[in-house]
């Protein structure tokens, strides 16, 4: 498999032509500027002798170009946020063997960081010197990125992607036939470590267009706007709930030139939709689906607002895109060949990762073979139409998304019980209207909201802290002896009001 | 209305959305200074304005918004306006 998708960015690199590649904090940067940082960064991980290359997620043209450079060098890269707590970052440095960190913007975070890593070498990469930009021509199996998703156990899962993974992606959105064109906006608001982020990012590049992110420093949402009507964005990607927020002002928003708006990162609703129809007259709406583990997403539906195909109010996930497959099973893991019969979906294909890194526990558990095809078992449950579309009906753990990011709620209550020790913790994640929360139920301990938040932060990232702790005086269990989730569910809804 | 009757409404609609004690407002107060002030609080303190004084902001004014005394000025015009 030859690594089109690199060649393609590579060449518009070259090019180095005065068109505009990336729009970030209102500031327009050429491919001809990109293409020196590039060079410069490049001439800097040659000389690393590591294969993973770290990056803290700034939001610089920089941070940009240390991802490309990487993958042009022919390493992978590893997305690390600074604000994130310093236990996890020392986890992902281990399980990733990071031996050197890329950063744009000398801060406080960056400043600490320095004082908690003295072996990692610390590089800016706005302050290197001139070197031609390169292309390694790295094979199908090498790693393009490693990113880290909430796990069971308390510790991050390390999820690695190759180059291969990467292209058959890049193969199967193109099969789609959104015909991208080189005057194309994308819209880039994801974290770096989201990996909705990359097809955000490196799609346009590929095509000699570009992305705009999201301005620091205003309300995310409102950015989400400011970003989509200023600079007129053609191709969106979003987590539904970045849009739901802006229901109440949805008669504002009118947005003629954007014609692919993409949904993907959690269920995405009919209602919802249909009322965000009316702001995207000339758009395509498709909705997107897949976990970091088969490279960004794998499956799609296009949906016509008139007549879209739903389960209970949730859009459809669609068919699987063209180098994946899908399966169902049930609970004995055997394969359901029925129309609607529920089961865990399980994918395959070109687009799944090798496995988690080093966790041959979760390898086992996660990936099987079946026909001698291997699968990746998702948590998910859903069922087929006769027409081959797939619903998702919920999960099969406790697994939960709030705004794209899963989390395992068994990390929650890990983390909470390092605070503590003898107390029963159980992490429960609820939905009012379009937004879902986290609450955190502890047995009998009043007016301890504030300090086990406070002992909470140097441990769970900003995304994965419940918005709500709750005392109890037992925690409730079902006729089956296990913890009531379903109960405890309810409490934290009925008691949302008071928040 | 006066500034100062502003002010100290909104820090009633503040303390109740924000949750974290008696919050001065002052006009250079802005999200990056109040941990639990994100897009949800952001929109939700928002409604709570627009219910509390009876006025409607448009979209783009809200992207225009960027710190708290912009947020006063807003509802100064808006209710001048009614």
């Amino acid at each position: 498999m030859s690594m089109l998708f690199l060649h393609d960015i590579f060449k518009n690199l070259q090019q180095g032509s005065d068109r505009t590649a990336c729009i970030i904090e209102d500031t327009n940067f050429s491919y001809a500027y990109l293409k020196e940082l590039t060079g410069a960064i490049q001439g800097k991980i040659q000389r690393t002798g590591s294969m993973h290359i770290g990056v803290i997620t700034q939001n610089t043209p920089e941070t940009y170009a240390t991802l490309v450079a990487a993958w042009l060098t022919g390493k992978a890269y590893v997305p690390i946020p600074s604000h994130y707590p310093v236990e996890r970052i020392t986890e992902i440095i281990k399980a990733a063997e990071i031996g050197t960190l890329f950063y744009t913007t000398e801060d406080e975070e960056i400043e600490k960081l320095k004082e908690n890593f003295p072996e990692t070498e610390f590089v800016n990469n706005s302050a290197l010197p001139d070197s031609e930009c390169f292309h390694a021509f790295p094979t199908e199996d090498k790693l393009a990125y490693i990113l880290f998703t909430s796990g069971t156990t308390g510790k991050p899962k390390g999820v690695p992607i190759t180059f291969g993974n990467l292209q058959s992606f890049m193969d199967g959105f193109d099969a789609l036939g959104y015909d991208v064109r080189e005057e194309d906006r994308f819209l880039q608001m994801f974290d770096l470590t989201f990996d909705l982020s990359v097809v955000c990012f490196a799609r346009p590049l590929m095509q000699g267009g570009s992305f705009c992110t999201l301005p620091t420093g205003m309300i995310k949402t409102l950015a989400l706007y400011h970003v989509l009507d200023k600079y007129q964005i053609n191709v969106s990607l979003m987590v539904p709930s970045a849009i739901g927020l802006l229901l109440p002002y949805l008669e504002d928003i009118h947005l003629p030139q954007l014609r692919v708006s993409q949904f993907c990162g959690e269920a995405l609703k009919k209602d919802l939709l249909e009322k965000w129809a009316t702001c995207i007259p000339n758009a395509r709406i498709d909705n997107v689906y897949g976990p970091t583990e088969a490279t960004i997403y794998c499956s799609s539906a296009t949906c016509v607002p008139s007549k879209i195909k739903h389960h209970s109010g949730v859009v459809s996930i669609g068919k699987p895109m063209y180098r994946a497959d899908f399966l169902l099973i049930d609970d004995s893991k055997n394969v359901i060949s029925d129309i609607k019969q529920e089961g865990e979906l399980c994918l395959s294909g070109q687009q799944i990762t090798p496995g988690y890194l080093c966790n041959p526990e979760q390898n086992q558990q996660k990936f099987f073979e079946y026909k001698q095809v291997r699968y990746y078992k998702t948590g998910d449950i859903a069922y087929r139409d006769r027409s081959g579309n797939y619903f998702y009906i919920g999960r099969k753990d406790d697994q939960v998304k709030i705004q794209g990011y899963r989390i395992e709620l068994g990390e929650i209550e890990i983390a909470a019980a390092r605070v503590l020790p003898n107390k029963q913790f159980v992490a429960i994640g609820y939905q009012i209207q379009n937004s879902w929360y986290l609450a955190l139920f502890v047995q009998k301990q009043d007016n301890a909201e504030v300090q086990i938040l406070e002992s909470l932060a140097p441990l769970l990232p900003n995304y994965m802290k419940p918005h709500r702790i709750l005392s109890i005086d037992e925690i409730p269990l079902n006729a089956n002896g296990k913890t009531d989730r379903k109960a405890l569910r309810l409490i934290a809804e009925s008691k949302h009001s008071s928040l | 209305m006066e500034t100062s009757e502003i002010r100290l409404q909104l820090s009633n609609i503040f303390n109740s959305v924000f949750k974290c004690g008696n919050i001065e407002i002052t006009d250079d107060l802005t999200a990056e200074k109040i941990e639990k002030w994100d897009s949800l609080t952001h929109l939700t303190m928002i409604a709570a304005v627009e219910s509390h004084f009876g006025i409607r902001f448009k979209l783009r004014e809200l992207t225009g918004m960027k710190n708290t005394g912009d947020l006063i000025e807003l509802i100064l015009e808006k209710k001048q306006a009614v």
